[in-house]
């Protein structure tokens, strides 16, 4: 799926950088950490749907809990962020500081 | 102290089995199951002290954001092929309903050209809740032909149509409900609102003028009271007594139609007939209730039937036509239990196929 998306040139949104940076700086966190990492920049009622969308995107993969072992209750997701992702997050930040001296001049 | 103890309800479990239902795989498990997971998590399903921990205020805003989550899924993606299925009819059907009587009501009076786009916005903000109590009805009975919603998922057990009738049902009462509250509170004064603007639009007085009530925009208790009046007229009695039976049939057609949809459309699945003849018979039941709304309401207004007849004869029909098909449905699968356990369009095999 990535590697359609990947045809066009690749878009982060705000939230979604900040997830990205989030999940660098922090390692492999659950929805929720995230959210009380974030210092109120990412929403509980939006987290989810964020991650759906970047993992749709192919900027990060997710895996279900190993710890979890029980068919009632359902396991925690792990985010982290994939090498496509990476590697947006570091144009996305190349370009805005090209833009800003740009911008400077 | 041997006893055993009841084990728990699992936090979300209910809602975990609502989501199965509403999305597709794919959807629940990106995005849903996620938001579950940390909601179990969070309100204590590893342990019972849990719950002291988290206070209730905190399993609020775990639920709130599932809820949140499934919205945005509802909205713009993923939900199951029945729900955006009934969504979308119910959307086209609002939508052509309200486009329709917003220019019936203007071309009619030659009002048109006269509205500025202001008041045009607030006209069709009145006419919002009388295309909605239409489209209510409509759109259960639109999405019987919904191939996914008789679509059988999983293993054999899951093809009896008891899940598909739950769901229809379901769909039906709470239609039903939102309807009656709407035609018995919302419509009324949405509707003489409406008349008054038009009126107010067309007159050359420059004070503003309310305009006399009809039927359709008096409130129930006007209507009981005007029904009871010995002071009037037989007929205007009648008429009373007519719109007040019309507050209930108007409701109970999503019900009726709810069971149309469900007998049609398990005669059609059992019978390996394809699902696109449903439109097509929903479609003519929908034009033998209009038949039998005037029909009804002529012979009660000229006092040849009683009024609640009159009211109530479209719903009598398509609910006979409706237990009728049933009727036949389920004599002929006592006859033959076997017949027709395959999907239209799965192929030709099948005692049911072969008939067909």
């Amino acid at each position: 799926m990535a590697s359609t998306k990947r045809q066009r040139p690749p878009t982060l949104t705000g939230k979604e950088e900040v997830v990205l940076r989030l999940l660098v700086s922090g390692g492999p966190q659950y929805g929720l950490q995230l959210v009380s990492s974030s210092d109120g920049h990412l929403k509980r009622g939006t987290i989810y749907v964020t991650l759906g969308r970047m993992q749709e995107k192919g900027y990060v993969e997710s895996e279900a809990d190993p710890s979890a072992a029980d068919d009632l209750v359902l396991p925690r997701r792990i985010y982290r962020p994939s090498g496509y992702g990476l590697q947006v997050l570091k144009a996305w930040a190349q370009m805005r500081q090209t833009l800003k001296w740009e911008v400077a001049r | 102290m041997s006893g055993t103890i009841d084990p728990q309800p699992v936090p979300g479990s209910r809602l975990r089995v609502l989501a199965e239902n509403l999305f597709d795989r794919a959807t629940f498990e990106r995005y849903i199951a996620p938001a579950i997971a940390d909601l179990q998590f969070e309100c204590g399903a590893e342990g019972p002290s849990v719950g002291v921990r988290h206070p209730l205020r905190k399993r609020c805003q775990a639920y709130w954001a599932v809820m949140r989550t499934m919205a945005f899924c509802l909205v713009g993606r993923g939900s199951s092929g029945a729900t955006h299925g009934i969504l979308v009819r119910a959307g086209a059907i609002f939508v052509l309903l309200t486009t329709a009587m917003l220019w019936l009501s203007f071309s009619d009076r030659g009002v048109f050209d006269r509205v500025s786009p202001a008041e045009g916005l607030l006209l069709l903000g009145l006419l919002l809740p009388s295309a909605a109590a239409v489209t209510l009805p409509l759109t259960v009975l639109a999405c019987g032909s919904l191939r996914s919603i008789w679509r059988p998922r999983g293993d054999r057990a899951s093809r009896c149509p008891a899940d598909v009738a739950r769901s229809i049902v379901g769909l039906s009462v709470i239609a039903a409900a939102i309807n009656l509250i709407l035609v018995n509170f919302l419509v009324p004064v949405a509707n003489q609102s409406y008349r008054e603007q038009i009126y107010n639009h067309l007159s050359a007085s420059s004070t503003w003028v309310s305009v006399p009530k009809g039927d359709n925009e008096r409130t129930f208790s006007e209507l009981r009271e005007d029904a009871r009046n010995l002071v009037w007229t037989v007929d205007d009695r009648t008429r009373a007594r007519l719109a007040l039976h019309q507050r209930f049939a108007i409701p109970a057609a999503a019900i009726v139609f709810g069971l149309l949809t469900f007998s049609v459309g398990w005669r059609l699945y059992r019978r390996s007939r394809p699902m696109l003849m449903a439109p097509g018979i929903f479609g003519a039941a929908f034009i033998a209730y209009f038949f039998a709304w005037q029909g009804g309401r002529y012979l009660a207004l000229s006092l040849r039937v009683p009024a609640w007849l009159g009211a109530w004869a479209p719903n009598i029909l398509i609910a006979a036509f409706a237990l009728l098909v049933l009727h036949r449905t389920v004599v002929q699968l006592a006859d033959d239990p076997a017949a027709g356990d395959q999907m239209p369009g799965d192929g030709q095999s099948g005692a049911g196929a072969a008939r067909s």
